[in-house]
């Protein structure tokens, strides 16, 4: 999967379990300042993607992450070239 | 806004032995953004619509019109975040610690509509939450006309929440043979003193009134709906679901919410009874009313009999009902009461609305644990 897919499926991820106005999901957006996610809605954030890509997250990791672009880039290396499950079950 | 008894929707209930609650469906202007959804149990969702109303009424919309520091709020709640909790427990079932969203504990806090409210329009003052079950609300009211009468407050935001249209507490309630299985006919299920009740009908919803002195109401030129003119509280320390089945704990409350507010049952216009539709409970509160103001011929009315019984929103949205009959100068009529108990021995409003004859009325809340409160409510 391609970096823009998984930037599609992160944009997905914040608009429906975060709220986030899809206009606002840039890849230089900040999660914090551009977006208006607390802490919580990190952690939240964090669980969903997990949720998505079936694999654990490092916390320290999401802790390190600043833009939309960060969190891309995560994915990217937690994933590797291996496809995007379909389901979020 | 419409609010009232029908078929459940909020979850599917189909083959449950109880299919029917009080449901509230708010208008979009009173909803909170889907973002504030996502962060927040219906309860806190209810009450954040409340405290839009009751501030906008109040006058005190505006960011400038009141000082944060001196505004409290206060906010009942029988059960707090009941889906959160119903929804997290269920994928923690499933799928273990990570089944639970890490919001469950903030959302499903019962402390979390009052603290939302606070959070919401900055108001600095005490803020507090109030577990009393079905008394949860009126007690509520009670805890913020404290706060004003010593200083800590001069504005208080203060009733109830309850958003217990959720499987889970429907059943439980069921469990214990506690509510009406008139299924068919959702706005005849409760009926207050009738003699077919049988049992009462979860209602969701919130209440919240402004509360101030009546000095500081003056000098900010505020619009006065009525007089908290006193309150009685007791405990019957006798079972955790059974009321006296003489009412006496009932009585007491309303002999003190009498001395409280420097009145005898004479003064006593209409009572705006807790009435939920269950045996005991409308057989008890009819003997407590008696046996607390004898034969005067005080109007009985019943809120529940129209929205169903919102357990710790209850006594605020009865308050409220309360106060609107204290500003309309009537006592609406019971529904659904078309057939009265024979052993209810009271003067109970059927049919039509009735000229209210005085400027005093009570507005009864009684709860699971024994909680006893009686507001008296006054024209001002």
């Amino acid at each position: 999967m391609t970096a823009d897919d998984v930037l599609a499926q992160v944009s997905d991820a914040l608009v429906a379990e975060l709220g986030v106005s899809a206009e606002r999901i840039v890849p230089a957006a900040t999660l914090t300042e551009d977006l208006e996610m607390d802490s919580l809605d990190r952690v939240e954030f964090l669980a969903v993607l997990e949720g998505r890509i079936g694999t654990a997250i490092e916390a320290d990791a999401i802790e390190q992450i600043r833009t939309v672009q960060n969190v891309v880039d995560l994915v990217v290396g937690v994933v590797g070239e291996q496809s995007w499950p379909t389901a979020t079950s | 806004m419409s609010a009232g008894v029908r078929a459940i929707s909020g979850y599917d209930a189909t083959g449950d032995a109880v299919r029917i609650a009080g449901e509230v469906d708010l208008p979009h202007e009173l909803t909170l953004g889907r973002r504030e959804q996502l962060r927040t149990d219906r309860c806190t969702q209810l009450a954040a619509a409340a405290a839009s109303l009751a501030l906008e009424d109040a006058g005190l919309a505006g960011d400038e019109a009141a000082e944060p520091g001196r505004v409290g709020v206060v906010v009942g709640s029988g059960i707090g975040g009941a889906a959160t909790a119903e929804h997290n427990w269920a994928g923690y079932f499933r799928d273990g610690p990570s089944g639970m969203r890490p919001r469950a504990i903030p959302m499903g806090m019962i402390n979390d509509p009052a603290a939302w409210v606070s959070i919401r329009h900055g108001f600095t003052g005490p803020c507090l939450a109030i577990a009393t079950a079905c008394a949860s609300g009126a007690d509520a009211i009670v805890a913020g006309s404290q706060m004003i009468a010593t200083g800590e407050a001069d504005i208080v935001l203060a009733g109830g929440t309850e958003a217990p249209v959720v499987r889970g507490i429907v059943c439980g309630f069921d469990r214990l043979s506690a509510l009406s299985h008139r299924n068919d006919d959702p706005a005849g299920a409760s009926r207050p003193f009738n003699k077919d009740r049988d049992g009462f009908v979860l209602g969701e919803g919130a209440a919240l009134l402004v509360l101030e002195s009546a000095a500081h109401a003056r000098a900010r030129g505020a619009h006065v709906h009525a007089a908290l003119r006193g309150y009685g509280r007791s405990s019957d320390a006798h079972h955790v679901t059974m009321p006296h089945s003489d009412g006496e704990g009932a009585r007491k409350a309303i002999d003190r919410a009498l001395r409280s507010a420097g009145a005898v049952a004479a003064d006593v216009a209409a009572v705006n009874a807790h009435g939920t539709s269950t045996t005991l409970n409308d057989m008890t509160e009819a003997r407590a009313i008696r046996a607390a103001l004898g034969d005067v011929g005080v109007a009985v009315t019943a809120t529940k009999s129209l929205v169903g019984h919102a357990l710790g929103a209850a006594g605020a949205i009865e308050a409220v009902g309360t106060v609107q009959m204290l500003t309309s100068g009537l006592v609406p009529p019971i529904a659904n009461l078309n057939d009265p108990d024979p052993g209810v021995d009271l003067d109970v409003v059927r049919s039509a609305p009735r000229e209210l004859t005085g400027t005093l009325v009570l507005s009864n809340s009684f709860a699971f644990g024994g909680h006893n409160v009686v507001l008296a409510l006054a024209t001002t």
